[in-house]
């Protein structure tokens, strides 16, 4: 087997505590906070409680016995590939978290491709004209980017392009023009302030660098220098921390789903903690341990291909 | 000059014409018309529309739509009335009902209900394994424990007498009991065993509307079901969309991308003060009585003069007029004035801190004390806090403001752990029902957090409970509420006020108090615009 194939099993192999642990605090968790699932699921509004139709639905859903043999009949199934059945919807939580995964794959993507398309080239530009008005300017959009709530800039969106211009309907689930527009620059914009900052410094550090002026010695053209020698050299640390905020997009992004009423992930999970649906919540964390381990490991590969000094061993 | 006779009567004959029709457009606009596409929001995902399963708002306000219920209730009058059952009577005993069904009502499969479907969809709720949070409901149906016990195969109280009737006998007198048919919503045998687990997302019924898709935390989407008894619905859709932020909503409303939406707090003064969308604004005392509830077991609030002094130290006139603004009524006790028990001569507590001093002088705590005020982490539910903590500083009171989830302050509440809640009680339309979280028998969670115990009050709600005259009964409740609000288990604070906006062209709304979002859509219409 070879490095690289070593090191993804290895790195899978060690997914395996990861899992056990996230699940367990999440059962600790879920189990300590005080909250009544079953009177939370029997009456939201009126308050009250059927004490028979109560321990039917305890016994229903196996909350009669012990904790501890709750999570092992979870994590047994869970071997299997069931992660049971929602104790809200009274149905499958896999096929529940599935079902949201494009939303929050549509969402996650779009927001991204703005982040980075805006927060690079912003990077760039202002690290060629430090301490230009640009570079101040661009200073301005990435505090402003980074320190604007996401529920506050997503209506303001909704109050100017759909009140006020009708360009684009408020909210909903639907093809990505014209639905995803706003929910995407609503998420994408932090990020792309974040990006923009990081591209610019790691920028300024790699054209100080000697072999940025040997290419410019050389006569290569401006944007080849920028692109093919500064660009990539100074991606590594841009590529870190967009894989960990793309965990993030993919594990759900609640505020901006909320506001935009998109079916991501996030949605599901706060519901359900709501209403201690403890299946639907260890699903949806063991989903989001997943695309932690899955992005982290695609990050740590990509070092390889930005960088050939980098061994896998 | 015949002729030109005739001509000048054909003349005025025409002007006549003209005129009556000028005269009857104005009615011909407010005719029904069919089509359209109705959307309407709901707050959250309805989760399962299973009618065994979930009890939610949400839920019930898509299967109300889907499925037929045996008896209805009357949002405007809450009395009982026809629904898949055309006509009922209730024995000399007023332990038996018998329903006769309407011939001719169809399942969205085609398959006509009859009074077997009525006893398998009872049965069903009452199998322990569905584990139904509705089996209080039908748990006192003579035979039903035996059945719940599988002791027996069958409810021995369910009859059914031919194709269209049914016979079902309690066993006791409970004079509540009727009311529990307006939600049973009944379901075909064959589509539930066909789907399975199923049946809850993709539900068949016989109501006006036929089940066609669901995105989950998106949207709902129904069709009118061209065979419904009471003639097919004027709208030929209704799509129920899922937007959990009321502020998208409003920029939904506002776009015209929804039908109508309710209004909160917040928004209710934007539309209710505005002369465009004023005659578009439809209002309704709500059956559910906001308040803080006394833990009655806790020092000082065992004391019911300190109880009494809490409720003459908070101004809730002015906390409805500024923090509510104005969308709520100003309790004077349990039952609010949509029920038909609400007693008009009953004054409940007035603002009188003066009096609240005394009170509490005469109760040992001339210097007042500390106590914790708590509630859910909602931000309204933060703003009434600050305004109970204010009032109640100016008798000495030091309110301390803990905000918690809902779920961790129910569950306190219920294990008697806090000295005070914030809840909203809803109980329906029947004052025994609703007044039941005052009775000994429902300590902790099943309502009765206050831990609070009136052997007077339980015995004149028992009586009620009995009662099959309206009458009677009305004057049970009124007494067993003067005796509750001289108790002062709760801080009466208000009777919410729902409200609802709809679009111009939306005709056919109407105000429930039972709950705004239960709209009987198939009477709903949209009139197109031009």
């Amino acid at each position: 087997m070879s490095g690289i194939w070593k090191f993804i099993a290895r790195r899978l192999l060690l997914a395996v505590p990861v899992f056990i642990g996230v699940t367990l605090v999440t059962f600790v968790l879920m189990h300590i906070v005080p909250g009544d699932p079953v009177a939370l699921q029997m009456e939201e509004k009126m308050a009250t409680i059927d004490p028979t139709a109560a321990r039917l639905i305890r016994a229903k859903w196996g909350l009669d016995d012990p904790a501890p043999i709750q999570y092992v009949k979870f994590l047994r199934n869970a071997l299997r590939g069931d992660l049971g059945i929602s104790y809200r919807t009274d149905r499958s939580v896999l096929r529940s978290i599935v079902e949201r995964v494009p939303a929050t794959a549509k969402l996650a993507g779009a927001a991204l491709l703005i982040a980075i398309c805006i927060g690079v080239s912003m990077g760039v530009v202002a690290a060629l004209r430090q301490n230009s008005a640009l570079d101040s300017l661009s200073i301005m959009l990435a505090t402003i980017g980074v320190s604007m709530p996401n529920f506050w800039l997503g209506l303001l969106l909704i109050y100017l392009l759909a009140v006020n211009l009708r360009w684009l309907p408020p909210s909903g689930y639907g093809p990505a023009y014209p639905y995803l527009i706003m929910p995407a620059i609503t998420l994408g914009a932090g990020l792309s302030a974040v990006i923009a900052r990081l591209t610019r410094s790691s920028m300024l550090e790699v054209i100080r660098q000697d072999y940025i002026r040997t290419a410019k010695a050389k006569g290569l053209a401006q944007r080849r220098i920028v692109i093919r020698h500064a660009l990539r050299n100074a991606a590594i640390p841009i590529v870190t921390v967009v894989g960990v905020q793309l965990s993030g997009l993919l594990s759900g992004a609640v505020i901006t789903e909320r506001v935009f009423s998109w079916p991501g992930v996030g949605r599901l999970l706060v519901d359900s903690i709501v209403v201690r649906d403890l299946p639907m919540a260890q699903g949806c964390v063991l989903f989001i341990a997943t695309v932690f381990i899955l992005m982290n490991l695609a990050v740590d590969l990509s070092y390889a291909w930005l960088d050939p000094r980098v061994k896998y061993e | 000059m015949k002729s030109s006779f005739i001509r000048h009567l054909s003349i005025l004959a025409l002007v006549g014409l003209l005129a009556a029709l000028a005269y009857i457009q104005p009615v011909t606009a407010q005719t029904p018309v069919a089509g359209g596409h109705f959307r309407r929001a709901l707050s959250s995902d309805p989760a399962n529309l299973d009618p065994a399963q979930t009890n939610t708002v949400r839920a019930i306000s898509v299967k109300m739509n889907i499925f037929d219920s045996l008896l209805r209730l009357n949002p405007r009058t809450l009395e009982l009335e026809p629904g898949a059952a055309e006509a009922w009577t209730v024995s000399s005993d007023n332990k038996t009902m018998t329903f006769r069904l309407r011939r001719g009502i169809r399942f969205h499969n085609g398959r006509e209900m009859v009074a077997e479907d009525v006893k398998y969809t009872i049965e069903r709720i009452l199998t322990p394994e569905n584990a139904s949070p509705f089996i209080r409901s039908y748990d006192r149906i003579a035979g039903a424990q035996e059945f719940v016990a599988k002791r027996a195969t069958s409810v021995g109280g369910i009859h059914v007498l031919d194709r269209y009737r049914l016979q079902i006998t309690n066993s006791v007198v409970d004079s509540t009991f009727p009311l529990t048919f307006s939600d049973l919503f009944i379901v075909p045998r064959e589509e539930v065993e066909r789907l399975g687990r199923e049946f809850g997302q993709r539900p068949v019924g016989s109501g006006p509307f036929v089940f066609v898709s669901w995105s989950r935390d998106d949207s709902i989407l129904l069709r009118s079901h061209a065979n419904y008894w009471e003639g097919r619905p004027l709208v030929s859709a209704l799509e129920f969309r899922i937007i959990p932020d009321p502020a998208t909503a409003q920029a939904e409303f506002d776009t015209g991308r929804l039908d109508f939406m309710l209004l909160g707090d917040t928004n209710y003064r934007r539309y209710a003060d505005d002369p465009k969308w004023k005659p578009y604004v439809v209002e309704v005392s709500e059956l559910f009585t906001r308040h803080l509830g006394f833990n009655t077991t806790m020092k000082p609030l065992d004391d019911v003069r300190v109880r009494q002094a809490i409720n003459h130290a908070i101004d809730k006139a002015t906390m409805v007029r500024t923090i509510l603004q104005g969308k709520a009524i100003t309790a004077v006790g349990p039952l609010p004035p949509s029920i038909n028990a609400f007693s008009p001569a009953l004054r409940g507590y007035d603002y009188n801190p003066q009096r609240a001093r005394e009170l509490l002088a005469q109760a040992g705590y001339p210097n007042g004390f500390e106590l914790e005020l708590h509630g859910s982490s909602s931000p309204v539910i933060g703003r009434w806090l600050e305004g109970f903590q204010r009032y109640l500083a100016d008798v000495g009171i030091r309110g301390k403001i803990v905000q918690q989830d809902f779920g961790v302050m129910l569950d306190r509440a219920g294990k008697a752990e806090i000295p005070t809640w914030t809840l909203s009680h809803g109980g329906g339309p029947n004052c025994v029902n609703y007044l039941g979280p005052f009775r000994s028998r429902n300590f902790g969670a099943p309502g009765n957090r206050m831990r609070y115990k009136n052997d007077r009050v339980d015995a004149l709600i028992d009586e009620a409970e009995r009662t099959f005259s309206t009458q009677r009964q009305v004057q049970l409740c009124r007494e067993a509420e003067r005796l509750i609000v001289a108790d002062a288990p709760w801080f009466f604070f208000n009777y919410n006020k729902a409200v609802l906006v709809h679009q111009p062209n939306v005709h056919g709304l109407v105000g429930n108090p039972v709950e705004m979002d239960y709209q009987p859509m198939h009477k709903v219409w949209i009139q197109p615009r031009r």
